[in-house]
């Protein structure tokens, strides 16, 4: 663990080369999961094309390894030049002095759907370029609605959904609406929906305050507890593909979940989606997540890096990852703006669930130490399943434990 | 007090028969040895009188009761095993308590036995020490203070002494004589050392493949054993024999020519046997003389010098071996033949099926 | 004696004399038997140190610093500091010993009813024995998939045979409480754990000679009585041995309450040891981790001393036998 002597010696490793061997680098480009590579590949192509004697050696990793990887070659001195990071980790990253801020040109600024900046955004820099993009959904099984004789309706505020998940859970025994509550990322996603549509916040990222212990927290958290006696039994035992899972299995009646579920949902089921439910104070809202390209500070050859990271990241290399023949996510530009005749989300009732919500959306709080924040908000949501402790006590543990985390 | 009778024990493993028929009656207070060749049964025998095996067939009766079906602890049996069987993580003094504490008897009563089997088996100074800290003989006799605890009526013990030194052997087999006197019980003693049941038997039965050959008086079995195996087997060294022919026979003689052409007449009154007939002739080591005249000529190998008497080893006919007891330090050069002669009553003779003949001879000395 | 010892022996290095070629210094150095000695011994220590001692004493330095992903700096004894005030701390320092109490008696108890029927002559035991291998034999990771499918509430068995008859009015799933998840854990556990333990006292039970047993039969001892005045005491070693084991290996037992609950829900299932993980691995907290880890291992270190003390023990109570 001498980080820092083991990274100075790569630093001036890096200086030294770097005078001699400024047209010849190679980046070291990690990223996740095994879908898009051709497309990938087609970017490096033209990378290597545009800036000759620079290569790119892409490691692709598995989804639940990538990360870790870069973060451990990153503080063992030898960094990836580009790799894709969820953004919340970028706070951390750019506080350690791991990465460096991104440049990105006004008019690409311009170009990206709202609040998908602020997700990369810290001490007024950008930290990474926006690479995936995902809002979230309220998935209905109509099958379960019809057994439970009731129209497939969406519903509009949380006590429409709720009667509609107490109905099914009475009339079929059946789950009226699937949680997540495993200690997992998308437990604390799955919550943020719902904070975000009852005007709640986790972190005010202008002042860096904690705002968790708020009314409109409670009130969310309250509703969990609700829902979790008409939920499917166990939620602490269940992340989100599970409950989609159940969602196949006709044993659940709603679930959240983003836009590439609609791929993933069993033929023959009768599925509708919807904005999420809005809460008592607030309007439907959705959590912005967003997975960057970060750009590691160390690799000696940073700005090359940063040009490959902007390449990937824009126009037609952006749009067929967003697109369903990539990975089919909420688009992370405004295409139609950038002179695409029909994206492929223009004029489709789905699609437009997840595009409308983007200005009513939340970010991924940004903390120092992301998983220590995300242990807390989860062992809250937890608490209120497991009804180990009031709604006030668990918000009130939970704020006060986040600030050591910010 | 305690009589016991084995009627008609028969024991089976799967096909194998190890006993076959047993039929046996010994009285109180005897001390009966079962002795024969390794694997002829003796333990099994042993096991079902006390309880351990359930015979195949017969019964057993102590005490004029069928305990065939009973429970060892009913039958007023204890048993010495060959290893000793004692409890390695048990004190001594816990050793030889453990049946009292079986039959829950009372602290008191259970230190007063312990202690007075140990004076006994004189183990006073060992009672707090482990198996592990004992002498083979002490652990020997820890084995015997568990078996006189409990008083019981019939002492059984498997090859007690095997497991010891050749001189711990002779002073444990002079011990457990006069154990058995001082506590005038019946007791069953296995063994296959024949000297053990010479000197400690009441009573010996002679056990082969799983039959009794011959029950008696250790006398009894050495002057006249029934036949050419329990002759073989009871006696040390052990009886030579020498074919013969029979060439005459008369009421309460008869004559033989040996293989080498030595003549014979011996005094023995004979059945079904005619001359022209094929005979065994037994000598025992310790009848042999030396003598010119002998009708035996034995090739001496080897010459092993005791002190009170020498024992010869060698051939005679050429490759039939033969052993000869000579009294002081006979100076018999190894590979030189000697002639040996033999009283006439002192001689066995056996028929063409091994059975003995009656020695008129020896009748009169018994 | 002293005296004359020199003259014994054969070697005493005044008489070689010339100890300045390359032969003579060779020589030199191997005749101080000492010496020698620790050339042999050199490449184990060398061995052990680098695969000890050096990450020990590390992680004992670890432990005194705020190592994170960034860096790390020295901070005194604030982690041990932090750990002590430490609420949840303390309740995961109990609740793994509730974990380990737990499944090292299953094991024992069930270890040794296990043995006892094994043992027992009982028609098809040899198939019997052969039975309770496979939890021995299959990967962990393996088994514990299977568990985990077993918990499952919706689509595991055991939640629908426990429908099926009525027992639950609907799905259960096992991991998703505290206390269920938190047993069904140690079941796991001593699921994995119980052959070996088995195997090893019906090996023990083995060992014991069978005379014993007839002797304390004609005696009258009752089966119970046998069993319980010469089984236990004359297994005893095996049973103290894989006691002390068992306390060792529940404590680091890892895998299978990964696999099952991550330690979750709520913490309810988090050892010292899913502590130290999660702290050091997958929140790259290192100096907090470290600090973690020194505790195991003192708390290893002391199960090991008591170990060796009972080894010792046992070997004095059965001196030589
Ligand atoms: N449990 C058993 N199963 C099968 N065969 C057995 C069993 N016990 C004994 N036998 C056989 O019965 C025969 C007699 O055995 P036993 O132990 O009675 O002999 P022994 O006369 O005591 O011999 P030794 O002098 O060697 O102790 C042997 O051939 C033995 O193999
Ligand atoms: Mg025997």
């Amino acid at each position: 663990m001498r980080t820092k002597l083991l990274f100075a010696m790569a630093a001036s490793a890096a200086a030294l080369m770097g005078a001699s061997a400024a047209q010849s680098a190679e980046l070291h480009f990690i990223r996740c999961g095994d879908n898009g590579l051709d497309q990938d590949r087609k970017v490096i192509a033209a990378f290597e094309e545009k800036f000759p004697g620079n290569t790119v050696n892409m490691e692709s990793l598995p989804w639940g390894t990538c990360q870790d990887k870069s973060l451990k070659l990153a503080s063992a001195g030898s960094p990836p030049s580009v790799s894709y990071m969820g953004s919340r980790t970028l706070k951390q990253l750019a506080d350690n002095n791991l990465v460096v801020d991104v440049k990105i040109s006004e008019d690409q600024q311009k170009a990206y759907q709202p609040g998908v900046l602020n997700t990369v955004s810290y001490r007024d820099k950008f930290w990474g370029f926006p690479r995936a993009f995902s809002t979230k959904g309220l998935f209905l099984n109509c099958d379960i609605f019809e057994e439970a004789g009731l129209a497939c309706e969406a519903p509009k505020t949380w006590d429409e959904m709720y009667t509609a998940a107490k109905a099914i859970k009475d009339k079929t025994g059946k789950a009226g609406v699937g949680l997540a509550g495993k200690d997992f990322d998308n437990t604390m996603h799955q919550f943020l929906n719902y904070l975000y549509s009852n005007g709640g916040q986790v972190i005010d990222p202008s002042t860096n305050e904690i705002t968790l212990n708020s009314q409109n927290t409670l009130e969310t958290l309250k509703f969990y507890g609700k829902l979790v006696d008409v939920a499917q039994d166990g939620p602490t035992a269940f992340e989100r593909t599970q409950v989609r899972d159940l969602f196949n299995d006709n044993k659940v009646g709603m679930y959240i979940d983003g836009p590439w579920a609609r791929g993933q949902h069993k033929e023959g089921i009768t599925t509708k989606v919807a904005p999420i439910p809005a809460g008592p104070n607030g309007v439907s809202g959705t959590l912005l997540i967003t997975d960057s390209l970060a750009v590691f500070k160390g690799s000696g050859h940073e700005e090359l890096a940063m040009e490959f990271a902007r390449m990937m990241t824009s126009g037609e290399s952006q749009y067929t990852l967003d697109s369903p023949d990539g990975w089919g996510l909420t688009p992370i530009l405004k295409y139609e703006e950038l002179g695409w005749e029909k994206p492929f989300y223009k004029d489709d009732p789905y699609w437009a669930v997840f595009v409308d919500s983007i200005p009513t959306g939340g970010p991924e709080p940004l903390f120092v130490d992301y998983k220590a924040m995300q242990t807390t908000i989860n062992s809250m949501i937890q608490g209120i399943i497991l009804k180990d402790d009031t709604a006030e006590n668990l918000v009130a543990i939970a704020a006060e434990e986040l600030e050591e985390f910010k | 007090m305690a009589t016991l009778q084995l009627q008609n024990i028969v024991k089976s493993f799967g096909p194998t028969t190890v006993l076959k028929d047993v039929n046996l009656s010994i009285e109180d207070k005897e001390f009966v040895v079962f002795v024969g060749p390794s694997g002829c049964g003796k333990t099994t025998l042993l096991r079902i009188v006390a309880g351990l095996e359930i015979a195949s067939e017969g019964s057993i009766i102590i005490d004029g009761k069928d305990v065939s079906d009973d429970h060892p602890i009913d039958r007023g049996i204890s048993m010495v095993f060959q290893s000793y069987a004692l409890y390695p993580h048990l004190s001594v003094f816990e050793n030889i308590a453990f049946p009292l504490r079986v039959a829950k008897r009372p602290e008191d009563e259970i230190k007063d036995r312990v202690h007075k089997a140990a004076a006994i088996l004189q183990l006073e100074e060992r009672l707090e020490h482990k198996p592990g800290q004992l002498s083979g003989g002490q652990r020997q006799r820890v084995a015997i203070g568990r078996s006189i605890v409990r008083n019981p009526k019939v002492f059984l013990f498997d090859e007690p002494l095997s497991n010891l030194d050749a001189a711990l052997r002779g002073d444990m087999r002079v011990e457990l004589s006069k154990l058995h006197k001082s506590l005038d019980t019946t007791m069953i003693y296995v063994t296959h050392d024949q000297v053990e049941a010479m000197t400690m038997a009441d009573r010996i039965v002679v056990l082969n493949g799983g039959v009794v050959e011959q029950c008696g008086t250790p006398m009894d079995l050495y002057l006249h054993p029934r036949n050419k195996f329990v002759a073989g087997f009871i006696g040390h060294p052990k009886m030579n024999f020498v074919s013969a022919m029979v060439s005459r026979v008369e009421d309460r003689l008869l004559h033989v020519q040996l293989q080498d052409g030595g003549l014979m007449s011996l005094p023995v009154a004979c059945q079904n046997i005619k001359a022209g007939d094929n005979v065994e002739i037994g000598i025992r080591p310790e009848h042999m003389q030396l003598d010119d005249n002998g009708p035996i000529a034995m090739h001496v190998e080897v010459l092993e010098r005791l002190g009170a008497h020498s024992i010869a080893y060698g051939k005679v006919n050429g490759d039939n071996a033969f052993c000869a007891s000579l009294p002081g330090m006979a100076e018999i050069p190894e590979g030189t033949t000697i002639k040996l002669n033999v009283k006439p009553e002192d001689a066995y003779v056996f028929d063409a099926d091994g059975l003995a003949q009656q020695r008129l001879g020896a009748l009169e000395l018994a | 004696m002293t005296h004359a010892s020199g003259d014994l022996l054969p070697y005493q290095g005044e008489r070689s004399g010339s100890g300045k070629t390359k032969q003579g210094v060779l020589k030199r150095v191997f005749r101080s038997e000492a010496t020698f000695a620790w050339l042999l011994i050199a490449p184990a220590a060398i061995y052990l140190i680098l695969i000890v001692a050096w990450p020990l004493v590390e992680t004992i330095r670890l432990s005194f610093t705020n190592a994170n992903i960034g860096g790390e700096a020295y901070i005194g004894t604030a982690n041990y500091e932090k750990l002590l005030s430490s609420r949840k701390f303390s309740q995961t320092i109990s609740r793994t010993f509730y974990w380990m109490f737990l499944s090292v008696s299953f094991k024992i108890i069930f270890g040794l009813i296990g043995a006892t029927l094994l043992n027992a002559a009982i028609p098809g035991r040899a198939l019997f024995r052969m039975l309770v291998m496979p939890p021995w034999i299959v990967p962990v990771a393996i088994g514990c998939f299977g568990w985990l499918w077993l918990y499952n509430g919706h689509f595991g068995i055991i939640s629908g045979v426990l429908q099926y008859v009525g027992v639950l009015d609907g799905p259960f799933e096992f991991l998703a409480y505290k206390n269920s998840a938190f047993y069904s854990a140690v079941i796991t556990d001593v699921w994995v754990g119980l052959p070996m333990v088995t195997i090893f006292m019906l090996a023990a039970m083995q060992g014991v000679p069978r005379d014993l047993y007839e002797a304390a039969y004609v005696d009258g001892a009752s089966r119970w009585y046998r069993f319980r005045r010469i089984t236990i005491p004359q297994i005893l070693p095996v049973i103290i041995t894989m006691s002390i084991l068992s306390v060792i290996w529940t404590f680091n037992s890892f895998e299978i309450i990964w696999i099952l609950t991550e330690g979750g829900p709520r913490s309810a299932t988090t050892t010292l040891i899913i502590d130290t993980y999660k702290m050091a691995i997958a929140n790259f907290k290192f100096g907090q981790g470290a600090a973690r880890a020194v505790i195991v291992v003192t708390l290893l270190s002391v199960f090991s001393l008591v170990y060796l003390f009972a080894l010792h023990q046992i070997k004095k109570r059965f001196e030589a036998a």
